[in-house]
């Protein structure tokens, strides 16, 4: 029995339970909060149309390129700036003062500057998630008593830096890497969309749910929560692949 | 590979800001082929002796010298004391073994042969080396770290307090392993070692450290033929010695 408590996600259907018991009585507006049975009947028939999984497509990819693109330019510069703390103090204030400027409040330059197509979308994506990887990033690549252990291993074979960074620095950093990369994941949802409701956008899952809350089509509003909940989850599943690879659920984090 | 050290004095920054001396006024001239024996108490800074001797840190003032080579480019097998510490997480541990194999870019195949050659040339099989470091015990891991140091090296071995966690079938088949290897004459090696009796068994030269900053108070010479028995420790030449370093460090005056 304690064995299965500790399989099946018991949060799911409770989730659900509360729900419908909470749309049975008359105290609840069907327009905060659709019955569950509604909201499940109009996910089917949204999944059963094609307009749905090409929104779906757009959001994930305008997510995805976003976020691909400030880990890819985050992580290198994020462990730079870790490595050499001189470095860091001098752009330290730059940083904070750019990202603390909320990238909603940058979308009016933004279409100036990239036109209102994919690129703004992907460009506001990018801002919000790349402070958050360069931070994680910082903090990975700074050295600690732990590392420095390792990297007199290294060093007493005569290791090349660049051996010092594949073998030790890079996967000692990857722990916080990943716990940034996760967050930037979820804010790089919200961001996509926010800009798809708002930034002129054709398709895509945040255009979809502004366009049935503009019709009071709230248990279809509903139904795209749903979609955009699951897309949440799979992104954090797939980041926790990644801390499979590197062994740092099994080890603990750090040593 | 013959290790010379020159009038050596290491100071450490401090906390308040001044600087702390650890290290003051060491000679040492070993020669290939030897095995050179520290002891002292702790915080006497004999790990700092051997990070110099391994060119991890550089001396405040004096010379550390490897026969013609730069100390700070020769390879050495070192096992840290924190040998824990100085395994990677992410390696198992045959990987972290043959790291040094890995880093001169030999194949994975190659790797392993060596690894399995090596644990029984020593004896130490059975170690799990599929698997990693923090599913295994300590005495698993300080044996692993041994093995990487011969594979690291074949003429410069640092051993600080390499019995520290081995049980004692271990620690007699490490002692065998470095009997054969003083018998080809191939390694200089330096080893940390606090028990006196197990010292003497492996040295051909005693230091004694003590003080602080520490200096040599006493380089003891022990004479006893290679490769040496159990029988030896009674022998009147070991007790000489043990008198001699007791002595010396104020031991047998207590």
């Amino acid at each position: 029995m304690n064995r299965y408590l500790h399989r099946v996600p018991l949060g799911v259907p409770i989730m659900i339970g509360v729900w419908f018991l909470a749309t049975r009585g008359s105290w609840s507006s069907p327009l905060v909060l659709p019955r569950p049975e509604l909201v499940f009947g109009s996910l089917l028939s949204q999944l059963s149309t094609q307009s749905l999984w090409q929104d779906t497509l757009m959001t994930t990819f305008r997510a995805l390129s976003g976020l691909a693109l400030s880990a890819f330019l985050g992580i290198p510069i994020g462990l730079v700036l870790g490595q050499l703390a001189g470095l860091y103090r001098h752009v330290a204030f730059v940083l904070d003062f750019v990202r603390s400027i909320p990238s909603a409040t940058l979308f009016p330059l933004f279409i100036l500057a990239f036109g209102i197509g994919e690129l703004a979308k992907v460009a506001v994506v990018f801002y919000g998630c790349f402070f958050i990887v360069v931070m994680a990033a910082v903090y990975g690549g700074r050295s600690n008593s732990d590392r420095n252990k390792r990297i007199a291993t290294l060093r007493s074979l005569r290791a090349r830096r660049s051996q010092i960074f594949v073998l030790v620095v890079f996967p000692d950093a990857m722990a916080n890497i990943l716990g940034g990369l996760r967050i930037a994941a979820s804010i790089a949802l919200v961001l996509v969309v926010v800009t798809e409701m708002f930034l002129g956008a054709n398709d895509g899952l945040g255009k979809r749910i502004y366009d049935f809350y503009l019709a009071y089509r709230i248990p279809e509003l509903y139904a795209a929560l749903l979609i955009l909940g699951v897309l949440g989850y799979v992104a954090n599943r797939g980041i926790e692949q990644l801390e499979g690879v590197y062994k740092l659920r099994l080890a603990g984090g750090s040593r | 590979m013959a290790l010379h050290f020159e009038g050596v004095d290491k100071w450490f920054p401090s906390v308040e800001g001044a600087s702390v001396q650890v290290l003051k006024r060491v000679n040492l001239a070993a020669e290939a082929g030897q095995f050179w024996v520290f002891r002292g108490p702790n915080g006497c800074g004999k790990t700092t002796l051997m990070n110099l001797a391994a060119g991890l840190d550089e001396p405040s003032n004096g010379i550390v010298r490897l026969a013609e080579e730069r100390v700070d480019q020769t390879v050495v097998g070192y096992l840290f004391q924190d040998y824990a510490g100085s395994l990677l997480p992410w390696l198992t541990l045959g990987e972290n073994a043959t790291l040094p194999l890995k880093l001169k870019g030999i194949s994975r195949a190659m790797r392993r042969e060596s690894l399995v050659a090596i644990s029984e040339e020593t004896g130490l099989t059975g170690l799990p080396f599929d698997r990693y470091p923090f599913q295994c015990s300590g005495g698993q891991q300080q044996k692993t770290c041994f093995l990487r140091s011969l594979l690291a090296s074949e003429r410069f071995l640092i051993l600080d307090e390499p019995f520290a966690s081995l049980d004692r079938e271990s620690c007699e088949k490490v002692t065998d392993m470095l009997q054969r290897i003083r018998l080809a004459g191939s390694h200089l090696v330096l080893l940390v070692i606090h028990d006196l009796d197990d010292a003497i068994f492996l040295a051909d030269r005693l230091v004694c450290l003590d003080g602080s900053p520490a200096t040599i108070r006493d380089i003891v010479p022990v004479d006893l033929p290679w490769p040496r028995k159990a029988e030896v420790r009674v022998r009147s030449e070991f007790l000489d010695v043990r008198r001699r370093v007791l002595d010396s460090s104020g031991e047998l005056h207590r």
